[in-house]
């Protein structure tokens, strides 16, 4: 349950993913079956999905253009590949991300952490982030490229405008709770407060940087791939809506894999980071 | 007294002072009226917006959107969801589909909804539901599963039927789930409507967004991006306020 809330407060639409549900501790342990039957039926369910897929599309039960079968998607992913454009495209969009994600980091993490330090400052932020937090940011994509023009900058400012709000709400949320045992320690030792946020305060901010980083990555990529997809000249998005426009779908399908398997690569990258940040803290 | 509201008076102040500086600012010439025009012009065209009754229409069209996805997403995702947490085979065969799919970014689908089922309310009734069923099959699953065993060894022991159980037991214990999952699939949902609308089609508040920012009349497209933070706001108050009153009556968990 608390999984659930938590995610629920942070007003993030994949806080709660599938990875993190303890799928594995259903029920009592005689009615699941056992870990390799889990897997094999894993494996089946998938096989039999995909080779339906195809069947579906050789006897034309489905229009192709509607639904491509997996091996046109395959050889469409072979040629974009072999060309170049998808490696292209793909740089186009990480640079994007990577640019405005830089740039968030840079601005959020430091009001993030001095918001949750000073109560005061967090009251003065509050009310600005609230009403941020509550739209979505991809709103403001027409009047960026309007302002900026159709190219990289107005992704980057999109991207930014994401992840800052992410990084920002995620770290002073963390640093305001910070263990208030080791507040009270340096207080009692009248540590002064530039040791004090050197020594309690950045350390224990760590955790909720990088909690911070993962989910403005995840957003972030969503954020770039819409905002191509509805103004650009290339990337990720951009192959989603000029191939649909011309109905070569199995080329969409290409750009979708690889947007969601950038997705998770990412995800997995930073959830590995996130434990190892972790794993020096002695249990509170 | 003041020590006692200092947090408020901190928010109201800050928020003020913001308005007023953006209010200057563009007073003074230092932003340029159209790349930004002030708090007080965003304002007026907001009052004339709401009282033109122009955005009546925009406001049926997304709001009928939102709706129908939605209830297609709780209709779809809430048995879904409790047959995958009630099964562990069911749920073998069903996870890796799921996590693909949870995988991709539903809007990024929306080029080809729209090949599917051509540009209307349609194609963005689709990303809503989209957006909203996976958050909803997620949290169903995680419920019917984290039901309490004592709860479920009564029934066994008193021998009830699945049927008898699922309707006793995992429903009333799945509600808080049931909502943490209907917010997440709200606040997909109305990010959902606006990009669906702003990318095709021809009414809704994500249209009006979408030409009023493209061709820089400001103060309209923040008057039409108030009234989605409005609606947003208004939706996540009412689920938060069920929330609290559905947890009321719940004693105490026994484990």
């Amino acid at each position: 349950m608390s999984q659930t809330t938590g995610a629920g407060t942070t007003g993030a639409d994949v806080a709660i993913d599938p990875a993190s549900v303890p799928i594995a501790d259903a029920g009592s342990p005689a009615a699941r079956p056992r870990r390799w039957g889990r897997a094999t039926l894993g494996l089946v369910s998938v096989l039999a999905g995909l080779l339906l897929w195809e069947i579906a599309g050789a006897r034309g039960w489905v229009n192709r253009i509607i639904l491509s079968p997996p091996h046109e998607v395959a050889l469409a992913g072979l040629e974009l590949a072999r060309s170049g454009d998808l490696a292209r495209h793909v740089g186009i969009s990480l640079r994007e991300l990577g640019v405005g994600l830089a740039l968030a980091a840079l601005v959020g993490v430091p009001v993030g952490v001095l918001a949750g330090w000073s109560r005061r400052f967090s009251w003065i932020l509050r009310p600005l982030t609230a009403v941020f937090y509550a739209t979505p940011v991809i709103v403001f994509a027409p009047l960026i490229v309007a302002w900026l023009g159709i190219g990289f900058w107005d992704k980057v400012l999109l991207v930014f405008l994401e992840g800052f709000f992410q990084l920002f709400v995620t770290v002073s949320a963390g640093v305001g709770a910070l263990n208030d045992a080791w507040l009270r320690v340096a207080i009692a030792f009248a540590a002064r407060p530039g040791f004090t946020f050197r020594s309690v305060v950045l350390p224990g901010s760590v955790p909720y940087i990088v909690a911070g980083a993962r989910l403005a990555t995840g957003r972030g990529l969503v954020t770039v791939v819409v905002a191509e997809l509805l103004a650009s000249t290339a990337g990720l998005g951009w192959m989603v809506a000029y191939y649909g426009q011309n109905f070569k779908t199995a080329y969409v399908f290409v750009a979708l894999v690889v947007t969601a398997a950038l997705g998770m690569l990412g995800d997995a990258g930073l959830r590995r980071l996130e434990r190892q940040v972790e794993r020096w803290r002695p249990p509170a | 007294m003041l020590r006692e509201h200092e947090e408020q008076l901190w928010a109201v102040g800050s928020l003020l002072t913001t308005l007023l500086v953006w209010e200057g600012a563009v007073r003074l010439g230092l932003i340029r009226n159209t790349f930004l025009p002030p708090p007080t012009t965003i304002l007026k065209a907001a009052v004339s917006l709401y009282t033109g009754g122009d955005i009546r229409e925009h406001l049926t069209a997304s709001g009928s959107a939102f709706v129908i996805g939605l209830a297609l997403a709780i209709g779809v995702g809430v048995p879904t969801g409790v047959a995958i947490g009630w099964s562990p085979r069911l749920d073998a065969i069903l996870a890796p589909h799921l996590a693909a799919f949870y995988a991709v970014p539903k809007l990024a689908l929306l080029p080809i909804v729209i090949v599917w089922v051509g540009i209307s309310i349609w194609s963005v009734v689709v990303v809503v539901f989209l957006a909203g069923v996976f958050p909803i099959i997620v949290n169903l699953a995680t419920a019917v599963r984290s039901v309490d065993p004592a709860l479920m060894q009564v029934a066994r022991s008193f021998e009830a039927s699945a049927l008898r159980v699922i309707c006793t037991v995992v429903v009333p214990s799945s509600v808080p789930f049931f909502l943490a999952g209907l917010r997440l699939a709200v606040i997909g949902g109305l990010v959902s409507i606006v990009v669906g609308e702003m990318y095709a089609s021809r009414a809704g508040i994500g249209y009006l967004v979408a030409v009023t920012g493209a061709t820089l009349q400001v103060d309209k497209m923040f008057a039409a991006v108030l009234c989605l933070t409005a609606s947003g706001l208004l939706a996540l108050w009412a689920i938060d306020r069920t929330q609290r009153q559905v947890e009321r009556w719940r004693p105490p968990r026994t484990s």
